[in-house]
């Protein structure tokens, strides 16, 4: 009985949740400047946070399989 | 799982479309001096109106609207208590702020006197803000005055300068390291081998 050799992958939430936070940065600056929310709106701070998290789960599960040859 | 993976890339996707579907609407400016709507319960004791260089008058009494301004211009004002005021003066103080999230916020301008005799104040200010300034950011402006210790007026007022993220410097930069974070986040999404 043989067993196939699997490929073993894994993600990166680490560096995804850093990249996640920098994008979150930008992106509120982003929106401040294009009027979608006033300069006291507390998503100018959320959005990093939330950024951070999604960026982290984003890169642990990392689901562009299809992209790794 | 491949449920799950779609529309988490769905989402980020979605995240990164977010900034360009609405820069074509934000881009154009705004040069309305008000949307009409009524401000926040103002003493009507208290008067403050003005003209805005090429935008028109503004009135917090009168509206709560975004005020559009250029990034360089002038502007006149014209505010005043009606009280009675003692020979002897009385104490007055008020400050007028930028709001920050979380409650902070930057102080513009503040003022005190022990013996004010005075109730009005009027004049013109300029300004000539440079290029690279952020454009496009609502800001709430807002100011409060004090009669002999006791609270006895304040509103606020949302500001904003004319045009949007990629009329200025400082917004083309943001705008670019917005795009190339994203990618690079969204790159993370591919897995490494062990």
């Amino acid at each position: 009985m043989t067993s196939e050799p699997t490929t073993q992958v894994r993600g990166r939430p680490v560096a995804g949740a850093i990249l996640g936070f920098i994008f979150g940065i930008f992106l509120a600056l982003s929106l401040l400047q294009m009027s979608v929310f006033a300069l006291d709106s507390v998503m100018v701070v959320l959005l990093p946070i939330i950024m951070l998290i999604v960026g982290g789960v984003w890169g642990y599960f990392a689901p562009l399989r299809f992209l790794r040859s | 799982m491949r449920g799950f993976r779609l529309a988490f890339i769905a989402m980020l996707v979605g995240v990164l479309a977010v900034p360009f579907a609405i820069s074509g609407v934000s881009a154009q400016p705004d040069t309305s001096a008000s949307d009409g709507s009524r401000a926040a319960d103002m003493n009507p004791n208290c008067f403050v109106s003005g003209a805005i260089e090429g935008s028109g008058g503004y009135d917090p009494a009168a509206s709560g609207g975004v005020y559009t301004v250029p990034i360089a211009g002038s502007a006149s004002y014209d505010g005043g208590v009606i009280v009675d005021v003692p020979d002897e003066g009385r104490e007055i103080s008020g400050a007028v702020s930028v709001a920050l999230p979380l409650g902070f916020s930057v102080g513009i301008r503040d003022w005190s006197d022990d013996d004010a005799t005075g109730t009005t104040a009027n004049g013109d200010v300029t300004w000539d803000l440079p290029d690279a300034t952020p454009r496009g950011v609502p800001m709430t402006v807002s100011g409060f005055h004090n009669e002999s210790g006791s609270p006895y007026c304040d509103g606020s007022i949302s500001v904003k300068l004319e045009g949007g993220l990629l009329d200025s410097a400082t917004g083309l930069v943001t705008a670019a390291i917005t795009v190339i974070t994203g990618v690079l986040t969204a790159l993370t999404g591919i897995p490494s081998r062990p």
